[in-house]
């Protein structure tokens, strides 16, 4: 028993340990490379005709302002289509209907398509849009997006420029990341993203992914990758990777930013995480094997394996939090010292992440250092986010089907905003929540053990665990609470 | 017919270099409809022209088109990265947008949600309106500074903003000259070659583009080997 535990523990190490090295690596190359900035694209001479792809689920609350800025765009009105793809089922669709006909009659060409059913979700409202679109090229926001006026004008020339380049990704910028703590470790957490992954991976010419939203695609390179596909849950993800097998280069800009609404309420970003985490694994599962297959050099394949597959890390950062704490009472026994000594990994691990944020902070805030006591919080929500995110790697694994759950938004930037009381706030407790409650409790008795044995070390990493699982357990049961009993639903 | 006449001169200088200069005099003239269209048709030639993209952003500001202004001069910049003047424009127009981007993004959270009012942004309300007198004539002058501040010789990345002269002009740049100059160390005067074949083929843009990084790094290396 003790051996099984204790091997299991090193194995869950062991692979932390294997993707915190990847972290190291992206550092590495993020500090070698900083200085290298992509070229701006000169003018273009003749505008293109651009279609703007405006896909949306039910969104009252965002839907004005995404449609006043798709059409306050500084582009040639003549060369500019822009689609609402929505799929509502609420009264979104007569605000919809009235701001479509307010446009029209200023001239612009926008168009209202509704489907019959949300069949395919995003990747089949895409796909209808597609196919009526006059444009040579296509811009995409999801619905809690603000895209600023220049935003055509800076990316379009990338895009005609180089004939081999299918699509443009701008970074993500937070309208609302000062709102909460959940906002703004959100924010810590795509930036991250943004500043090292995308920027690190484009400028050494490995794989990037469309991040289904503040991006623009030709429309031939679209359909040359086999259009979107919605079978899994991260249409976007499949779709850069079919496109980038293809042959299609991809150009990520870090200094051009799109401004967006990080979800303020915890039960949608659980769903949020779950569907990227789920698909991401979902997309590795379909994709990987052509990639293995295909001609492309060695560094590529390995980069766009971890790239793919870097949400494996949730189940075992489970199993390393739950078997800490037995491990405490092993070592008592003093049979296995020697093998403690390797504990120091999940140090290893931590500084890696650690270092990322420091620098995808310190590259785009000039306050980046207040920003960092963050960190810790971070730390733990991301330990705290491990059930529900290893449940959906797990249904990734067993290719469970499920649908595509949107996160639902509500236009909330300052303090003084709330979602309380509007719609599309879940009220449903998610099962995990116990699962998350009850791992609390038991990662106290860890914290309390680990004292009452001295062992020190031990503690800190227990006391994050422990913070995390309250932390997800308390915000999940209370965003829920105050949404069910403040009249959530009509 | 002065019409037609115009058209010709149009058609001629937009097949050269000279159609920044010609945009630059119309921009004086207050013609700066006409100014914004020679530019844009001379720089479908001359894409990687910085004094195309410099005259370009001067008709776009005079005719209140901050963003496409202020992306031009972000494409000088590129070129000149330590131009301070440049730089305060492109800043200047960018807080201006900055702030009428926040404006209007107030302005929607006003009437669509709960709270507004908390802001009132008519104070920040720009005119979105036509030129201002000074904003020509401010950069006209810009670009000469530009030019003065650019000691010929000391080899610094500025004299492709300068417009050709004649004689530059009849100097038959090619590309054995400027391998000449590279062969003999002489990297700045290979660079400088280079940028002009740059603006005469842009056709040849990638491959150009490819040998001015290896001698701007070549230079780089050579100029701190002979400071140490």
């Amino acid at each position: 028993m003790e051996e099984t535990i204790l091997f299991a523990y090193i194995v869950s190490l062991t692979v932390l340990f294997i993707f915190g090295s990847h972290g190291f690596i992206m550092i590495y190359y993020h500090l070698k490379y900083r200085g290298k900035r992509t070229h701006t694209a000169p003018s273009v001479g003749d505008y293109p005709v651009v279609t703007i792809q405006l896909p949306l689920y039910n969104e009252l609350y965002v839907v004005g302002r995404l449609i006043d800025a798709s059409c306050g765009m500084v582009y040639p009105k003549d060369k500019l289509e822009i689609q609402v793809l929505d799929d509502s089922t609420d009264q979104t669709v007569d605000v919809v209907g009235e701001y479509v006909h307010r446009y029209s009659r200023l001239g612009f060409d926008i168009k209202h398509i509704q489907r019959a059913n949300r069949s395919g979700f995003k990747a089949g409202a895409l796909r209808e849009g597609l196919a009526t679109a006059r444009g040579e090229y296509i811009a995409i926001f999801d619905a809690d997006f603000v895209p600023r006026p220049d935003f055509l004008l800076k990316t379009i020339p990338h895009l005609v420029e180089d004939p081999n380049v299918g699509m443009v990704q701008t970074r993500w910028e937070h309208l609302n990341s000062e709102y909460s703590l959940l906002t703004r470790a959100q924010a810590m957490a795509l930036d991250g993203h943004f500043v090292i992954e995308q920027s690190v991976r484009n400028k050494i010419g490995l794989f990037i992914n469309f991040n289904g939203t503040a991006g623009v695609w030709k429309k031939a390179c679209i359909e040359d990758a086999g259009n979107w596909h919605a079978d899994t849950l991260t249409e976007d993800l499949d779709l850069s990777y079919r496109a980038q097998l293809r042959g299609w280069r991809f150009k990520y800009l870090n200094d051009v930013t799109s401004p967006a609404e990080l979800p303020s309420e915890i039960n949608a970003l659980k769903s949020q995480q779950f569907r990227w985490t789920k698909g991401a694994i979902e997309t590795a599962r379909k994709i990987l094997p052509l990639v293995w297959r295909s001609a492309l050099p060695l560094k590529v394949k390995i980069h766009a394996t971890f790239h793919l597959t870097n949400n494996l890390v949730f189940p075992f950062i489970l199993v390393a939090g739950v078997l800490n704490v037995p491990l405490v009472f092993i070592k008592q026994s003093g049979q296995y010292d020697s093998y403690f000594t390797f504990m120091a990994v999940f140090v290893f691990a931590f500084i890696a992440s650690f270092l990322f944020y420091l620098f995808s902070q310190k590259d785009v805030y000039p306050d980046w250092q207040r920003r960092l006591f963050l960190f810790p919080v971070f730390m733990a929500g991301s330990m705290g986010l491990a059930v529900n995110n290893s449940r959906a790697v797990l249904e990734g694994l067993i290719r469970r089907r499920s649908d595509f759950v949107r996160t639902p938004k509500y236009s909330i930037r300052k303090k003084e905003d709330s979602w309380v009381g509007k719609k599309y706030v879940p009220i449903r407790i998610s099962p995990t929540v116990i699962l998350e409650a009850a791992l609390a409790l038991y990662c106290l008795f860890g914290v309390v053990s680990s004292l009452y044995f001295l062992e020190i070390a031990a503690v800190p990493f227990q006391l994050l665990f422990f913070l995390g699982f309250s932390l997800v357990a308390l915000l999940s049961v209370k965003h829920a609470k105050v949404a069910r009993y403040l009249g959530g639903r009509e | 017919m002065p019409r037609s006449f115009q058209d010709v001169l149009v058609s001629r200088a937009v097949a050269t270099p000279w159609f920044a200069r010609l945009a630059s005099v119309y921009l004086e003239q207050g013609e700066a409809e006409t100014a914004l269209r020679v530019c844009r048709e001379g720089m479908k030639r001359y894409p990687r022209y910085v004094t195309g993209n410099l005259i370009l952003g001067k008709c776009y500001e005079a005719l209140g088109r901050r963003i496409e202004a202020a992306l031009e001069y972000g494409r000088v910049l590129e070129v000149l990265p330590d131009n301070q003047m440049v730089r305060d424009v492109v800043r200047q127009l960018e807080r201006q947008e900055q702030v009428a981007f926040e404006t209007f993004a107030q302005r929607r959270q006003g009437e669509l949600g709960p709270v507004g009012g908390s802001v009132s942004f008519e104070q920040y309300n720009i005119s979105q309106g036509g030129p201002q007198e000074s904003s020509v004539e401010f950069l006209i002058k810009q670009l000469q500074e530009v030019r003065r501040s650019t000691p010929h010789g000391e080899g610094k990345q500025g004299e492709e903003v300068e417009l050709e002269d004649d004689e530059a002009a009849a100097k038959i740049v090619t590309e054995t000259l400027a391998e000449i100059y590279a062969s003999q160390n002489e990297f700045q005067e290979a660079i400088k070659a280079y940028r002009k074949l740059l603006e005469l083929r842009p056709e040849e843009a990638a491959r150009y583009e490819k040998r001015l990084a290896e001698l701007e790094e070549r230079a780089r290396t050579a100029g701190s080997a002979s400071v140490q």
